[in-house]
């Protein structure tokens, strides 16, 4: 899958572990809290957060967690730790700036509300990707096995069922390049992916 | 991609062992035909393997005691790692104490050799370790990190408060504008090109907004995570185009030598935070370049666009790297076709956006940095070489630093130069690829780099160009710090066989890595003195009893209370250290100086300086007495180059010059704290008093 198409890849999928999960949803409490402190615009919000919380949400939602989301949503290519968090820092930082500098070049103008929103936003969308990207890619593939299980039975049966005393029909009038380019072809569809990430190659 | 021709450094296709041990040609860099990678421990070889789609060859035979390389048995010393910390925290002390005592005017604090020891307290430690022989990648990439973060608390411990370089207040004014007024390029007083690169106010006014903290502490966290993802990433770039961990430590050590790391590197100002994301954009496409997807992409070129709006420099210079990497690629056919594409179409992104940004977007950039930089420095330095101007006196100061120093800086000069063809010829097996390639015409670039500094204008391009030019320096220099260690290894193991004991391995270890250690010191030391004044090393005292250097705090309470009582963007006249404060803390808008400092120097109120004063839309004259008080410490200028006796000033400042404010009956004492006055002078602006 990649965060623009938004199609689960049924091999090859990420073996996200049970931390980066945790991560992950952690990117969402975290994105969740910082609205708390006003991000909403709710001036009166009964929920206080102490300083301390905010300045350590607002340092990883600049510098950490959209990267890391992004990291580990799209780009599940980094294998080392080392290299996610630096990638995770490099790619926040980037997306902290240009977010900025987007908010203030448009009628919205730059302020702590909509640039919260901004991040909060991004992160959220790139963890539910990824929440969808793992956990509904793996859903829709126990459904396609299952369905195509079950329609291949029961066409065997309907095929059993219909021409029982039938013979066979011989396909030997088609000659063998036809079938042979057949196989290519399918081996080709097979290798397709749309990330050019092919299915064999996934962790 | 051949494997071989991949990693060939300096080849004979012999096939010896390079240190003379085991006779399959597994390891010599150099001198078997396959080049450093051979000897790649298995972390290391798996490592490129999976990043940069390369391998090594598997090693032949059993491993030496002594490489040039890592060996692959080393491990994160966590002994090693505290002992260093401690030795940097001592010399963080040291240099805190010694700052201390220079504010309060403690003379009896030997504060110049305590900076000194603090410094290479924090370097030599660190430089001996990460040369060493064994060890493991994570604590060489650690060390080179912990090393950066330890010398830019260089600078924090000298400031520790409040930003007080000079460049720093532009972008402490770009933050305050983007929090207050919420849009882009807002006018900038202070350098009207920097409101248009707004990267870094950007990020810094995001963190404030979302944490709560000071614009100073936002800064200071900006920059010092920047400090950290520009020794990470090009600690591992320098890994991938040497190949070898322990010459990337070499490359990193002489980057972190290059004369504006120390102070100049660690200021707020944008280009410290646009050369790390640079940094991250070419080690970003290093490795997803040979792999598909779109988000690869993406992010390399949000990484491009980042640059791009932060600094103009670092924006043509990314550009210039990329392209000069897909025509190496071109050229030499090393890497595949999808990767050689995707750089192609990074690199017309790059240059496309860096010119539409500089031309375009950025109007008052093209007159800075060409006509009011490049221009003259080049035309200075034209001259200086041709023969038609003197060259500028090095250390050249009224308090003239220890005679040491310029020998210690034309040392740090002289061996990189003595070792630059040396380097050269370590990288010249390697030249197929692209990476080394353009290491090696950023060191050939070196001595280029030098001619600008004999010129008066030269010398800011000279300097800043450091910044880049030592990351091919250092690669080359730390391949040839690798071959020569194992030509020593080969020499010592030819000479004295195999049954050398651990003692005497040691000693043949330690040997290379000390000379090492010295080289690189020298290096540090020399490029100290050559980039940061022997006055700015340890912070100004308060109340200088002459013109200061660095903005005092009662010129930044006479800055805030214009802000209080006059309100924002009123015109201000005043020299051009208190103009910093007055943008900054003031949110003044400042007369153009080139027409501000005749107002000044003329010892009457006569018609021209009221022509000059209406030119100027004056309103406010900001007076500093401690100008006419003594000399200043560096003989700079008062208000603008152009005024006369600039840089060459050996008295104070004419008193008559501010006296004419205070005895003209058109203008207005308004305030008055010891030797900071304001004058309203808008009545001699608006015609109503003449």
């Amino acid at each position: 899958m990649n965060v623009a198409t938004l199609l689960p890849r049924r091999k090859g999928a990420p073996n996200l572990s049970r931390r980066t999960w945790y991560l992950t949803l952690y990117a969402v409490g975290a994105a969740s809290m910082g609205t708390s402190t006003g991000y909403l615009g709710i001036p009166g919000s009964p929920i206080r957060v102490p300083h301390l919380i905010t300045v350590v949400l607002g340092l990883l939602m600049v510098f950490v967690v959209p990267g890391w989301s992004l990291v580990c949503t799209a780009l599940p290519q980094l294998e080392t730790w080392l290299e996610r968090l630096l990638a995770s820092v490099g790619i926040s930082i980037i997306m902290a700036t240009c977010g900025a500098v987007l908010l203030a070049a448009t009628p919205i103008g730059f302020s702590r509300q909509p640039f919260g929103q901004l991040l909060g936003s991004v992160v959220v969308a790139l963890s539910v990707g990824g929440l969808y990207r793992v956990e509904l890619a793996a859903a829709v593939e126990r459904l396609r096995v299952r369905a195509t299980a079950e329609y291949r039975a029961w066409a065997k049966k309907l095929a059993t069922a219909a021409g029982q005393n039938v013979p066979r029909p011989s396909n030997a009038g088609k000659p063998a390049r036809v079938k042979e380019s057949h196989a290519r072809r399918s081996v080709l569809v097979l290798r397709f992916s749309f990330d050019h990430d092919h299915a064999d190659s996934g962790v | 991609m051949s494997s071989h021709g991949e990693f060939a450094s300096a080849t004979n296709g012999h096939g010896t062992n390079g240190y003379g041990t085991n006779g399959h040609g597994t390891n010599g860099y150099g001198t078997n035909g396959h080049g450093v990678l051979e000897d790649a421990p298995a972390g290391l070889a798996a490592f490129l393997k999976a990043n940069w789609g390369v391998a090594p060859r598997p090693q032949a035979s059993t491993a030496t005691t002594l490489t040039g390389q890592e060996t692959e048995s080393a491990r994160f010393s966590y002994r090693w790692l505290a002992s260093i910390a401690l030795c940097s925290a001592i010399g963080l002390g040291i240099l805190a104490v010694a700052d201390e005592a220079s504010r309060r005017h403690n003379y009896s604090v030997p504060t110049y050799h305590m900076f000194w020891l603090g410094v290479l307290l924090i370097f030599v430690p660190i430089a001996a370790r990460v040369l060493a022989n064994d060890v493991s990648r994570m604590e060489r990439l650690s060390l080179v990190v912990f090393l950066g973060v330890a010398l830019y608390l260089v600078k924090v411990v000298e400031s520790p408060d409040a930003f007080t370089f000079v460049d720093e207040y532009i972008h402490v004014r770009n933050t305050h504008a983007m929090i207050s007024m919420r849009h882009l390029f807002t006018w900038n007083p202070l350098l009207a090109t920097a409101a248009y690169y707004p990267g870094l106010g950007a990020l810094t006014a995001g963190l404030t907004e979302l944490t709560g903290l000071s614009v100073f502490v936002a800064g200071l966290l900006v920059i010092g995570i920047g400090r950290i993802l520009v020794c990470a990433f090009f600690y591992l770039i320098f890994e991938s185009v040497t190949h070898s961990g322990r010459a990337a430590a070499a490359a990193s050590l002489i980057y972190m030598a290059n004369p504006m790391f120390l102070l100049w590197s660690s200021t707020f100002t944008y280009e410290n935070l646009a050369i790390p994301l640079g940094a991250f954009v070419v080690w970003w496409v290093g490795k997803t370049r040979d792999r598909g997807g779109f988000t690869p992409m993406a992010v390399a070129v949000a990484g491009i666009i980042g640059v791009i709006i932060t600094h103009h420099i670092v924006g043509f210079a990314l550009s210039m790297l990329l392209s000069a990497w897909w025509l190496a690629e071109h050229i030499g056919c090393r890497a595949t076709d999808q990767a050689r594409r995707r750089l192609g179409i990074l690199a017309i992104v790059a240059c496309c956006a860096t010119l539409i940004w500089f031309f375009v977007v950025a109007r008052p950039a093209p007159t800075y940095l060409l006509t009011n930089n490049f221009a003259p420095a080049l035309q200075d330095t034209f001259n200086v070489l041709s023969g038609h101007s003197a060259p500028r006196k090095l250390y050249h100061s009224t308090f003239a630093a220890p005679a040491w120093e310029p020998l210690a800086g034309f040392a740090a000069v002289f061996v990189l130069l003595a070792l630059l063809p040396g380097g050269l010829l370590a990288a010249r097996g390697s030249l197929r690829r692209a990476p080394t390639a353009i290491a090696a015409a950023l060191a050939f670039a070196f001595p280029l780099t030098l001619a600008p500094r004999l010129a008066s204008n030269g010398v800011a391009i000279s300097g800043r160009s450091s910044e880049y030019v030592y990351t091919g320096l250092g690669c080359v220099i730390g391949l040839l710090f690798t071959v020569a260690a194992s030509k020593w290894y080969k020499w010592r193991t030819n000479l004295e066989g195999e049954l050398s004991g651990p003692r005497r391995n040691w000693r043949d270890t330690a040997i290379p890595t000390l000379v090492a250690v010295a080289i690189a010191t020298v290096v540090f030391v020399g490029n100290v003195t050559v980039g940061t004044r022997y006055t700015e090393r340890v912070p100004e005292g308060a109340h200088p009893a002459h013109y200061e250097r660095l903005v005092q705090p009662d010129v930044i309470a006479a800055s805030t209370w214009a802000l209080q009582h006059l309100g924002a963007n009123h015109m201000f006249g005043a020299s051009n250290i208190d103009s910093w404060a007055l943008g900054t803390y003031g949110n003044q808008d400042l007369a153009d100086m080139r027409w501000l400092w005749p107002v000044f120097f003329a010892e009457s109120v006569n018609s021209d300086v009221v022509k000059d004063i209406k030119r100027l839309k004056l309103q406010y004259v900001l007076v500093n007495w401690r100008m006419t008080h003594a000399a200043p410490e560096v003989p700079d200028y008062y208000l603008d180059p152009t005024e006369p006796e600039a840089r060459e000033y050996l008295h104070s400042f004419p008193a008559a010059g501010l006296e004419k404010f205070s005895s003209d009956p058109c203008t207005n004492l308004i305030y008055d704290a010891g030797p900071i006055q304001i004058y309203d002078v808008s009545q001699i602006e608006s015609g109503t008093c003449t």
